[in-house]
């Protein structure tokens, strides 16, 4: 008979609790004791969830979208978070950091309850040490302290795993694509969820003619999110693609897309920034070299864990088009910045880490993750504080 | 003594009688700037040291809040209403602007200089979050950098007060980097080769003026002007000037309108004071109407949209002259409080505008040691473009490799499945024949 605590919902929400409270903790302490690298700009403890990217999720859900050309505009920042932060704001009367925290955590735990509930319906059905390792990992990886600030990588988690869930349980087509559509009003790296929908029409449909068919009909439906949202910007500013336009202001400039596509071929992007410093001044809790190094090892787990036959064919497709996109229209330009980010929310990658650890000895398991621990409450802290780690 | 200086002060006014009298208006027809009025204005030019300190402010139109978007007329209100004090000395140029921002921000302030081989910009706020948290905090900023590494059109300086006084100071890069004086506007555009289209006489709030009607005969770039309708024309300034001998030839009013006549700017000065030890006289109140606004949309493009009445007005009250010689250090600005953050772009290895960033220490013993220690990482991160080459030549070449080693990998195993089918079903065929 199963433990009451080995059930997914107990299961996911204990990990839920226990991994964020290493965020929060490692937040307060770097609140408290943590030299700030500047003056604080936030006095409450609780506007320390919500710097750099968090700020914007704010400033939406209080004063809706703004965009001028000449500068960066909230337009980047897609609706589905802040909309539900600023229904909440007027459902509760709460604080616009206390709602989006509010939204944030409940779909962290409700992701956490699904991601349970996943995986025991995963073929073959990992074994509870592999699945406790897999949610461990998804609680525990550093990056993944971005869930628990006012982040829309939470919500975005949420429906990776239920439109993964709708795929494993075999739901009809239109729901499947209706989530994939919300999560594309959730974060621009949504409509990465077409490639796993398509696939999963293909494999539904009995012949080409039904698969093209199809895949006319929910394609479009499983990008509803972007194109409300683009309709919306068009009505406002005038112009659809504001929220692409708008990304000029965030890093540099390609000088041609030759240049673009060599750099990203020959992965620059990854490896250019150790050659800014000489290696004395390389650090682990240098956010900038840290982002590179785990979108590197999440793309190396995906492809081992892919040639090894650890992923199904979704799982592939879904990771290959969450870490492709951000690599191919970002990377170069922001020089890998919040790739860690970008990373945290392809789930895939947990599991990869779930079934090693599971193979590890116990002892070198726990020292594994009580050091991705460790750096998961020295980000928290340092992010709390106010240094760059986005 | 009251008498001498009475006739001294009249003297030119009799002279611009008997100038005007000898020669009647004629629109339309080229004319001389007479010589004492061309003398007059030329005495601009010897200004040799000056600082003004005005407050300005801006207010919209009943017209301006009806054409204009709201959120744009906030901004020319706000942007139009500061403190600023504009200072010169032999080439260099100085300043410094202070804005209060909402209720609960503290003032900006800005200051912008240039010392013939600098430019320097200052700011005592550090919007970290800018529009995100729109917390701005007291940390002051200071940006140095070559002009070499700037666009010659770029322009810093605001000059609002001189502009509308009809004194021209050059505020483009490449403007900057000559030898200039500041010029009357008159002058200034007859040297660019525009030309008096008329002379004549004028009477304002019971002042005789001397009035010069001008055009420009230089078209600025990219510049379309479009009317109510929306539809766009070709270019072209002209100018009224309104001259008070009284005043040394002082601007009591001066319009700029398009082409077409369409009025797009009106300054009247008031308030005339001789500033000690020249003969020049320099407004202490002026009003400025103007007609125009560019959409933000169609800034770039600098489309305008004119219309009949104002849409809003800039008030300028003066409230110092300073004509003493500024020493040369305070045309350079220089980061002295702990804490100031540094863009430094005046090395000489600098290619852009973006420089060495560094943190003014607590200990001012070791501001120089942090900045070598960040200019030896800019220069780190400058060479990491040539030292990439070789490692994105090698990475494209494993790309290469890897990619010809997954296809010799397929085809080997298609072949060996295609083999392994072929055995089985000789085995199978023996088999059967067999049986």
């Amino acid at each position: 008979m199963m433990a009451w605590w080995s059930k997914p919902l107990s299961l996911g929400l204990l990990i839920y609790i226990w991994t964020s409270g290493i965020v929060i903790l490692g937040a307060s302490f770097g609140h408290q004791f943590v030299t700030p690298p500047r003056a604080a700009s936030a006095p409450n403890f609780y506007e320390k969830f919500s710097a750099y990217d968090g700020g914007w999720y704010k400033w939406i859900a209080v004063s809706g979208y703004h965009y001028d050309p000449g500068q960066q505009s909230s337009t980047a920042f897609f609706p589905l978070f802040p909309l539900l932060g600023a229904v909440l704001m007027r459902l509760t009367g709460l604080g616009p950091t206390w709602a989006l925290l509010l939204v944030s955590h409940v779909c962290l735990a409700a992701a956490f309850v699904l991601a349970a509930v996943y995986l025991h319906g995963r073929r073959p059905p990992p074994d509870r040490t592999a699945l406790s390792f897999t949610l461990l990992a998804l609680g525990v990886m550093p990056a993944t302290f971005f869930f628990r600030m006012t982040y829309s990588e939470s919500t975005f988690l949420l429906l990776i795993l239920l439109f993964l869930l709708g795929i494993q349980r075999n739901w009809p087509l239109p729901t499947i694509a209706l989530i994939a559509g919300l999560a594309s009003a959730c974060r621009p790296v949504g409509v990465g969820l077409l490639l796993p929908l398509l696939l999963y029409i293909w494999r539904r449909s009995p012949d080409r003619r039904a698969f093209l068919l199809r895949a006319a009909l929910f394609a479009p439906l499983a990008c509803w999110g972007l194109l409300a949202y683009a309709a919306f910007l068009y009505l406002q500013f005038g112009d659809p693609l504001v929220f692409a336009k708008t990304q000029v202001h965030w890093g540099r400039t390609a000088p041609s897309l030759t240049t673009k596509m060599l750099a990203l071929l020959s992965y620059q992007p990854i490896w250019e920034i150790f050659l800014w410093q000489p290696p004395a001044n390389w650090s682990v809790f240098a956010w900038e070299q840290v982002n590179p190094v785990y979108f590197a090892i999440s793309v190396v787990l995906i492809f081992v864990g892919a040639w090894q036959g650890r992923l199904n064919a979704y799982e592939i497709a879904l990771a290959a088009m969450l870490l492709l996109i951000p690599y191919l229209t970002r990377a170069y330009e922001m020089n890998m910045a919040s790739s860690a980010r970008f990373t945290a929310v392809v789930f895939p990658v947990y599991l990869i880490i779930g079934e090693y650890l599971a193979r590890l000895p116990p002892a070198v398991s726990a020292v594994t993750l009580g050091l991705s621990t460790f750096f998961l409450g020295a980000f928290s802290a340092l992010f709390a504080s106010g240094y760059p780690i986005f | 003594m009251i008498a001498s200086s009475l006739v001294c002060r009249r003297a030119p006014v009799v002279a611009v009688c008997l100038v005007l009298i000898a020669e009647s208006p004629l629109p339309a027809q080229n004319r001389e700037l007479p010589e004492s009025v061309r003398l007059a204005l030329v005495r601009y030019a010897a200004i040799e040291s000056l600082a003004v300190t005005w407050t300005q402010t801006a207010e919209a139109t009943p017209l301006g809040r009806k054409k204009v978007a709201a959120d744009v007329l906030d901004k020319i209100v706000s942007n139009g209403s500061f403190v600023q004090q504009l200072a010169f000395r032999n080439g260099r140029i100085y300043v410094r602007r202070e804005t209060q921002e909402g209720s609960s921000w503290p003032p900006r302030t800005e200051e912008i200089a240039f010392d013939r081989e600098l430019f320097y910009a200052a700011q005592n706020l550090f919007y970290v979050s800018d529009l995100r948290n729109r917390e701005p905090k007291d940390w002051p900023y200071l940006h140095k950098w070559l002009p070499r590494n700037d666009g010659p059109e770029a322009s810093y300086f605001r000059d609002d007060y001189f502009r509308a006084s009809g004194v021209r100071l050059p505020t483009r890069i490449k403007e900057l980097l000559l030898s200039w004086h500041p010029q009357a506007e008159l002058l200034a555009l007859l040297a660019e080769g525009g030309q008096i289209e008329a002379i004549g006489s004028a009477s304002l709030d019971g002042h005789l003026l001397f009035r010069v009607q001008a055009s420009s005969l230089v078209p600025k770039p990219n510049l379309g002007m479009r009317n109510e309708q929306g539809t766009r024309e070709k270019p072209l300034y002209r100018y009224d000037f309104y001259f008070d001998p009284e005043y040394g030839y002082a601007i009591r009013r001066l319009e700029v309108r398009d082409e077409a006549g369409r009025l797009l700017t009106r300054s009247d000065c008031t308030g005339f004071e001789q500033l000690s030890g020249w003969s020049v006289w320099l407004p202490r109140l002026c009003r400025v109407a103007v007609h125009t606004w560019a959409g933000v949309q169609e800034e770039r493009k600098s489309i305008f949209n004119i219309f009949a009445s104002p849409l809003y007005i800039k008030n300028i009250r003066v409230n110092a002259f300073d004509v003493k010689l500024w020493p040369d250090d305070r045309f350079q600005l220089k980061p002295t409080m702990p804490g100031v953050y540094v863009n430094d772009a005046s090395f000489p290895e600098i290619k852009g505008m973006d420089g060495v960033f560094y943190q003014v220490p607590a200990d001012p013993q070791r501001l120089n040691e942090v900045i070598a220690v960040r200019r030896a990482l800019y220069q780190g991160w400058r060479g990491a473009d040539k030292r990439s080459r070789p490692l994105r030549a090698l990475f494209l070449v494993l790309n290469g490799m890897g990619l010809v080693s997954l296809a010799v990998y397929v085809i080997v195993r298609q072949y060996k499945a295609r083999g392994q089918h072929v055995v089985l079903q000789g085995t199978r065929e023996t088999r059967e024949e067999g049986e």
